[in-house]
């Protein structure tokens, strides 16, 4: 094989052109093609044509790069690959594949960039374009907001439809017929006659030609898996319970861990004394590691029994420790100094206030643990100079070079396994539990570690979502809402979770206020100011990060001025909206959930939309004043992806998102005393109850421009919703989260 | 001889011996009862028709529905198909581990629908208790026998890992019980 010809067969097609205004690192890096990770483990016989379709003797196997954490993303992943490649789901293997810059996620960038989700001038155009390039530049492996859709969606079909028609081109080559005489089938390359020649048969064949890169993607009306209900890939291992997760992997020969580090964050261990535990039933080995020590046991049940039996010599927390105090430093960064942000800023805010009676209000949300339903765990082996890392995770590439840099090794000799996660919610876009093990690894080198921590250990040492307190001043003039000025102040998440993924926070947190600045109305006066908190416990990416909570304080807001003003709160939202996907899922709720029809004395609606990860979001929620407490009765949603490409797996997350959401309203807060997180486990921080929870009402809409995700954009209306509803019920505004503050749930 | 015959007389419930005891002392022992009867630990229990455990003391805030919303239905062993044993097993182990459900050494069910004390007054209680028709059949010899001998009783007064306890010990809610019985089973209303 020539140069040219290597160089061809380890490139492959990056599927979406992005519009890119030229930067300093010049196009030709960018343009280049990213080589093929799975050329690595290609043997005689076995084709892969790109970095996502790989076949050998046994069949086909599709890489879905993008983690798994409950959201169905190998699904999704395997079907984009699967309809163009024209194979049967049933069929085939799934494989998350080795971590590599080719599985560069080019999306998720411009979240981090102040470009409204509806603006398409060219300047969003080129910011969104730059955030392509610095994905792929960076080899930014990483799963999250709800960018695997948008990120994949060309790519992956892309992907599918170049293995195909170079496997259609083996045929050519073993059958001597012409191309047009050939078609595809379910796995197989069919001759006129009715032959079907394998795709596993074809493979050696197609080794050795050139993959076509020249493709046409198929007519959506051809489809056979997008756009239709499918059945999850991993929906029956899940209903039978033969799922495994990163928790569940086992090795011969392995031993069993668990970590104690100081509750109260960043503290670090001044000493310990482990002369009761070493003694228990089947501890082996009792380490220090940064902050605290690991024990090595038989089982993990014994591990964790020996990890609280040794007597540890705390430090203080060097943070701002006690909540209180943290709501006191959020209260005290509303100043000049402390601004980061006012993307948004129409009218003249100032000279509106200027004659007649300012509206007011503060609100507050809480920080909030992730406490995925599988505890923090991976399973570790350091032998030969190698280290391989097995645990779900959202940031495979990171970790590599974070674990390498901890051992002392080049990031290639550090395998890391992406395993199923049993939940996520942005806690594995962390990897301090890895490291973790890997220093367990090299005190006790090639050895199989399997680590696991206790819940609670992971409540007290999550990187939480930060708290934050807005402060709203409006005016509403003539019976309509005139002037809405929303000032956020929160600790930025940028700034803490960037630094423990080795890279720079550069410019305003636009976290601080997404969800916020962004929304798609023309109020006449329309102010968004973020201020940053000076960092205190460490923080971080939350499902719906920025939004999660902006939605309250925002939509909060929204409702106490639309009934300041007089006016019903879903018209007065449908006269401002200019974004039309955007007023198209209001009128869908509005029609949806009967608003403005008389409810019976007690009971309530409440409305709340979002636009967060360009997706709008409009959601409204029933409530009934019971005499044990606030009822939840049903909720309807509207949201629009632009294209709902499995409706069935877009209800789940949407219902997910809406129940996470109302749960985490309802009950959840993080306090800290000491720095030590006072709610260590589910008793503490409940999720909704099976009981508690509504009929959901679901409509997907697919009128926007592109096509987008939708695992978060349901959680940030919810809050706010069931706030307003609890409202129109019963006359009472809370302005703070949880709610159960305020009002009791039955 | 003498001795025995002291401890005999000791062993008897009041009731059975001709021992006087006022109205007031009758109250005032009831009083003592119904601190017990009205403790989040028995009530959390003795719901009633509405079949769905409490959960109360356990530092989780207000009174509220068992979390997992349970229906203890006509059998009053939980769902025919998930009975509480499910998640309170069958074990003479300690209760060691707060949050955990707790377990004792004998099958967990709820007590009789007409045995229902959540929400109910002290002369309400109190009518309940004297009556064999709404006390699960019993006589006040056999009320002090039960709160004695049942190990959900016993464990109610050392649940463990934490958990709120009523006043008193078994032995003397059994006393009052007893001293209640001597006094004719006195209620406020009555």
């Amino acid at each position: 094989m020539g140069r040219i010809k290597t160089i061809a067969r380890r490139s492959f097609l990056v599927g979406s052109a992005a519009v890119f205004g030229g930067v300093a690192f010049g196009t030709y890096m960018y343009k280049r093609d990213v080589a093929n990770p799975l050329l690595a483990d290609v043997k005689a016989g076995e084709a892969t044509f790109n970095p996502f379709v790989k076949i050998d003797a046994q069949g086909v196997t599709l890489i879905t790069p993008r983690a798994d954490v409950g959201q169905g993303a190998y699904s999704i992943q395997a079907h984009l690959i699967a309809e163009e490649m024209d194979v049967d789901l049933a069929t085939v293997r799934i494989d998350p594949g080795p971590p590599s810059a080719a599985y560069y996620n080019g999306v998720v960038g411009a979240e981090a960039m102040p470009i409204a989700a509806t603006s398409d001038t060219v300047l969003a155009r080129t910011g969104r374009g730059a955030a392509d390039v610095l994905g792929k530049l960076l080899g930014l492996q990483i799963t999250g907001g709800s960018s695997t859709v948008p990120d994949m969606y060309e790519r992956l079909r892309t992907a599918g439809a170049v293995a195909r028609e170079t496997l259609i081109s083996a045929a050519v080559e073993q059958t001597g017929l012409p191309r047009e005489q050939l078609k595809t089938d379910m796995g197989a390359v069919v001759l006129p006659d009715g032959t079907r020649l394998d795709y596993v048969d074809l493979a050696a064949t197609a080794a050795e030609i050139e993959p076509v890169q020249d493709v046409t993607l198929r007519d959506p009306a051809t489809w056979k898996y997008l756009g239709k209900p499918q059945v999850r890939t991993d929906i029956l291992a899940k209903s039978t319970g033969t799922q495994t997760y990163g928790i569940d992997m086992v090795m011969d020969g392995m031993v069993y861990a668990t970590t104690r580090t100081n509750p109260a964050i960043g503290g670090g261990m001044l000493g310990f004394d482990s002369s009761v535990a070493d003694k228990m039933r089947g501890v082996q080995a009792i380490l220090p590691i940064k902050g605290g020590i690991a024990v090595v046991a038989d089982n993990t049940w014994r591990a964790f029994q020996a990890a609280l039996a040794v007597e540890c010599d705390w430090g203080p927390s060097p943070y701002v420790s006690d909540t209180k105090a943290q709501f006191e430093a959020v209260a005290a960064s509303f100043m000049d100094d402390f601004q980061d942000s006012r993307f948004k800023d129409l009218g003249d805010v100032e000279a509106a206030f200027g004659e007649g009676e300012v509206f007011e209000a503060e609100y507050r949300i809480p920080y909030l643990a992730h406490a995925p339903l599988e505890p923090m765990s991976v399973l570790v082996r350091l032998s030969d100079g190698r280290l391989d890392i097995w645990t779900g995770t959202q940031i495979p590439r990171f970790m590599q070079d974070n674990a390498a840099k901890l051992a002392g090794f080049e990031a290639d000799a550090v395998h890391v396994h992406v395993l199923m996660s049993g939940g996520s919610f942005g806690r594995r876009l962390e990897d301090d539990y890895v490291l973790q093990a890997v220093e367990i690894a090299m005190q006790l080198p090639d050895t199989p570690i399997k680590m696991v921590w206790t819940r609670e250990e992971d409540f007290t040492h999550d990187f939480p979502r930060p708290l934050a307190i807005a402060r709203g001043r409006g005016k509403v003039m003539d019976g309509a809402v005139d002037a809405f000025d929303l000032r956020i102040a929160a600790p930025s998440v940028a700034e803490s979770s960037l630094a423990r993924l080795g890279q720079p926070a550069i410019g305003p947190d636009v976290a601080i206020v997404a969800g916020a600045w962004d929304q798609p109305f023309d109020i006449p006066n329309y102010r968004v100011t973020g201020y940053r908190v000076p960092a205190m416990v460490p923080i971080s990416s939350w499902r719906s990060v920025g939004a999660s909570g902006n939605g309250f304080l925002h939509e909060s807001f929204m409702d106490e001025m639309c009934h300041a003003a007089g006016v019903d709160p879903l018209a007065e939202r449908l006269r401002l909206c200019f974004h039309e996907p955007s007023k198209k899922v209001l009128e869908a709720v509005g029609e949806m959930s009967g608003w403005g029809s008389a409810l019976e004395p007690r009971r309530g609606r409440g409305l709340a939309f979002t636009l967060a990860f360009g997706v709008p979001v409009a959601q409204v929620v029933e409530v009934t004043d019971t005499d044990k407490g606030i009822r939840i009765d049903k909720v309807f949603v509207a949201a629009d992806v632009g294209r709902v490409i499995d409706p069935v797996n877009f209800e789940a997350q949407v219902s997910g998102g809406v129940i996470w959401g109302l749960g985490h309203a309802m009950n959840c807060e993080l306090t800290y005393q000491g720095g030590v997180a006072q709610q260590d486990n589910y008793h503490a921080f409940e999720g909704m109850r099976l009981y508690q929870t509504p009929e959901i009402e679901v409509r997907g809409l697919e009128n926007g421009d592109k096509i987008r995700g939708i695992g978060e954009p349901g959680v940030p209306p919810a809050a706010p919703a069931l706030a307003n509803a609890i409202f129109a019920a019963t006359g009472q505004r809370i302005r703070e989260l949880p709610l159960s503050k305020s009002v009791r749930f039955v | 001889m003498r001795m025995l015959i002291a401890v005999m007389f000791i062993a008897q419930p009041l009731a059975a011996q001709d021992v006087t005891v006022t109205r007031e002392e009758g109250l005032a022992a009831w009083d003592r009862v119904f601190a017990v009867a009205s403790h989040p630990r028995c009530t959390n229990c003795h719901v009633g028709e509405q079949g769905a455990p409490m959960w109360d003391g356990l530092g989780y805030g207000e009174d509220r529905v068992h979390g997992m919303n349970v229906r203890a239905d006509e059998s009053r062993i939980g769902a025919e198909s998930v009975p509480c044993r499910t998640c309170h097993v069958t074990s003479a182990s300690e209760n060691t581990v707060p949050h955990a459900p707790p377990h004792i050494d004998e099958a967990w069910r709820l007590p009789p629908a007409e045995f229902s004390w959540l929400d109910k007054t002290s002369a309400e209680i109190c009518a309940q208790m004297r009556n064999p028709d709404t006390n699960d059949g019993h006589s006040i010899a056999e009320l002090m026998d039960h709160v004695k001998t049942s190990k959900f009783v016993n464990w109610g007064f050392a649940p463990g890992a934490g958990r709120s306890m009523p006043p008193g010990s078994t032995t003397q809610l059994a006393q009052d019980l007893d001293v209640w019985g001597a006094a004719g089973t006195p209620c406020l209303d009555g």
